[in-house]
């Protein structure tokens, strides 16, 4: 009986594979950084010092690091508002109940199967201060006072790529928005409208509460890609002007490969793991508690 | 009648002016790829002029372009079919097997989702160094499937935990072997989820640009995505040509999407759980 009852259960050797990669390339490097981001390690000498927290108090004394934890800041909550805004008015836009929505939805989310690197060079061009479509586009409307260096100007460089990454994931944020808009009882709006609510009041009062699972998860996974800002930053301005545009991802690459300093990149690794962290956390708290009020 | 449509009239302008948006830097991307440098500074919005389509060959000789793209599909299916067939694997107890131990596990795969390829990046650099697979695809594939571990087992063990239970049985009663269980009859019902975490996959792997920048950067083992990048190092503003290696790069991708657009907005969407 006994032997039967454990013949029956699924063994374990099928994880054999899956545990050993993820273990060997994923969580023992992991690990690792702890360790390395307290070293003053180059990439190649095998001789390296325990340096203890000295990396992580050093970045702040160095100003580019610095420049790059605002700017990292800077994309993902510009990132997470604007692809929400956006994201919410695409989705209540095609949600019509049309055909030709199908059509606008594909458009719109287009974006998100093209690589960054692709998307980063396309706006480049466009917004180039000289040739690019944008400032040809804004004399022939007549607004050449608007016509700016988007991405070599100190002020603007930062939102210029900003609003690129806003282009790429508001179209993701439609779709999740509008699987939850489609969640939203039809009886509710019509109760809604019985009391004589206006479409926008219908909107405000009634729609957007009921949104809020829509919302937890686009803030979350808009602040993530904006803390990992990276392919956008390289193809677009390289951080530059100065460091306007340098995000925490790029700086990690310069400091490793360009001026061999792994103990410091890794440092930086581990500060931005520790606020994905705390997001996370936040998200989970905020999901939790939902669920019990639900 | 025209009340209605001037009700109407903002949200549909609204409408085709995202259109524009959206839709105009693909097409400026084509137009471009297909005209010289003179011609484009003479049209801005890309409007007319005559095609060269020598750019194509141009771009893509100059760039040894068949290289990447040889690099590119190798590395993107190897990782991408490893990862169904590993990650399946190792859901299917987590999946089917009850108490602590299974949760656990579940757990310790699941937790990964939170990591940032940027943390443990100097230490994957001295790994692949010191088991001799730093600039080698092989290095970058392994890299691939672990780091898709996370997202691959938790999509799985789900979906097979709402299979019935039935089948696995009747088939054990049979004398069929656990292996023989799994392989003949868990694995096709995941059909279904096993294209979306394909698709996934493949358009992550297939635009990555993180991994390939630092272990893939040299002119024998670029990828799709250095190839673009890299030519404009070599060539900076030759746009008459980079415009030609972009479309190279994406045509792939947008050919799948416009066929199996469901499938990839499934599969997308199903990444949302990723950190």
């Amino acid at each position: 009986m006994l032997k039967s009852k454990r013949f029956r259960e699924v063994s374990y050797a099928f994880a054999i594979p899956a545990l050993l990669f993820y273990c060997v390339f994923f969580i023992y490097p992991s690990l690792q950084s702890f360790y390395f981001s307290m070293t003053d390690w180059n990439g190649m000498d095998p001789h390296y010092r325990f340096t203890g927290l000295d990396n992580f108090l050093g970045l702040w004394n160095d100003g580019r690091f610095g420049a790059a934890f605002r700017n990292t800041i800077r994309y993902a909550v510009g990132l997470t508002i604007g692809q929400i805004v956006f994201g919410l008015l695409l989705a209540v836009l095609v949600n019509r109940g049309r055909r030709a929505d199908n059509w606008f939805r594909t458009v719109f989310f287009s974006p998100q199967v093209i690589s960054m690197i692709a998307i980063g060079y396309i706006w480049s061009y466009i917004l180039d201060p000289i040739n690019g479509s944008l400032n040809y586009l804004l004399d022939w409307l007549g607004l050449s006072s608007l016509q700016q260096d988007w991405l070599g100007s100190f002020k603007l460089a930062i939102w210029s790529v900003t609003g690129v990454s806003v282009w790429q994931g508001a179209g993701w944020c439609m779709v999740i928005f509008l699987a939850n808009l489609q969640s939203v009882p039809q009886e509710y709006i019509e109760a809604a409208s019985m009391d004589g609510a206006t479409g926008l009041q219908r909107f405000r009062h009634v729609i957007l509460p009921l949104l809020a699972p829509a919302f937890t998860i686009t803030i979350v996974t808009g602040m993530i890609a904006g803390l990992k800002m990276f392919d956008l930053v390289m193809v677009m301005t390289k951080g530059g002007p100065g460091f306007a545009t340098e995000s925490i991802s790029s700086i990690i690459y310069n400091t490793a490969f360009l001026d061999n300093r792994f103990g410091e990149a890794t440092a930086m690794g581990i500060v931005m793991f520790l606020i994905i962290l705390v997001i996370t956390a936040i998200q989970l708290w905020a999901l939790n508690r939902r669920g019990v009020e639900a | 009648m025209d009340r209605r449509l001037m009700q109407r009239l903002p949200k549909l302008l609204l409408l085709l002016l995202f259109t524009f948006v959206y839709a105009y830097p693909l097409f400026m991307l084509l137009s471009f790829s297909l005209k010289n440098n003179g011609s484009m500074y003479a049209n801005p919005l890309g409007l007319s002029g005559e095609f060269h389509w020598g750019n194509y060959s141009e771009a893509w000789s100059r760039s040894n372009f068949d290289v990447a793209l040889w690099n590119s599909v190798t590395i993107t299916f190897i990782s991408a079919l490893l990862i169904l067939l590993i990650g399946s694997m190792a859901a299917y107890p987590l999946a089917r097997r009850k108490g602590k131990g299974a949760t656990l596990l579940q757990g310790f795969f699941v937790a990964g989702l939170i990591v940032p390829m940027q943390l443990n990046l100097i230490p994957l650099f001295k790994l692949l160094h010191s088991l001799g697979l730093s600039r080698t695809p092989l290095g970058v594939i392994f890299l691939y499937i672990a780091f898709g571990m996370p997202l691959t087992v938790f999509l799985f063990s789900g979906f097979i935990r709402s299979l019935p239970k039935e089948l696995e049985e009747a088939a054990r009663i049979d004398g069929c072997s656990g292996a023989g269980i799994f392989f003949r009859i868990v694995l096709p019902l995941m059909k279904p989820i096993g294209t979306t975490v394909f698709i996934l996959q493949f358009l992550t792997i297939w635009n990555d640009f993180f991994l390939p920048v630092v272990f893939l950067n040299t002119e024998k083992l670029k990828t799709v995505q250095i190839a673009v990048y890299s030519f404009v190092g070599q060539y900076a503003n030759d746009w008459s040509h980079m415009f030609p290696m972009i479309v190279l790069s994406v045509a792939p991708v947008l050919a799948l999407y416009v066929f199996l657009q469901k499938y990839i907005i499934a599969g997308i969407m199903s990444g949302a759980v990723k950190g």
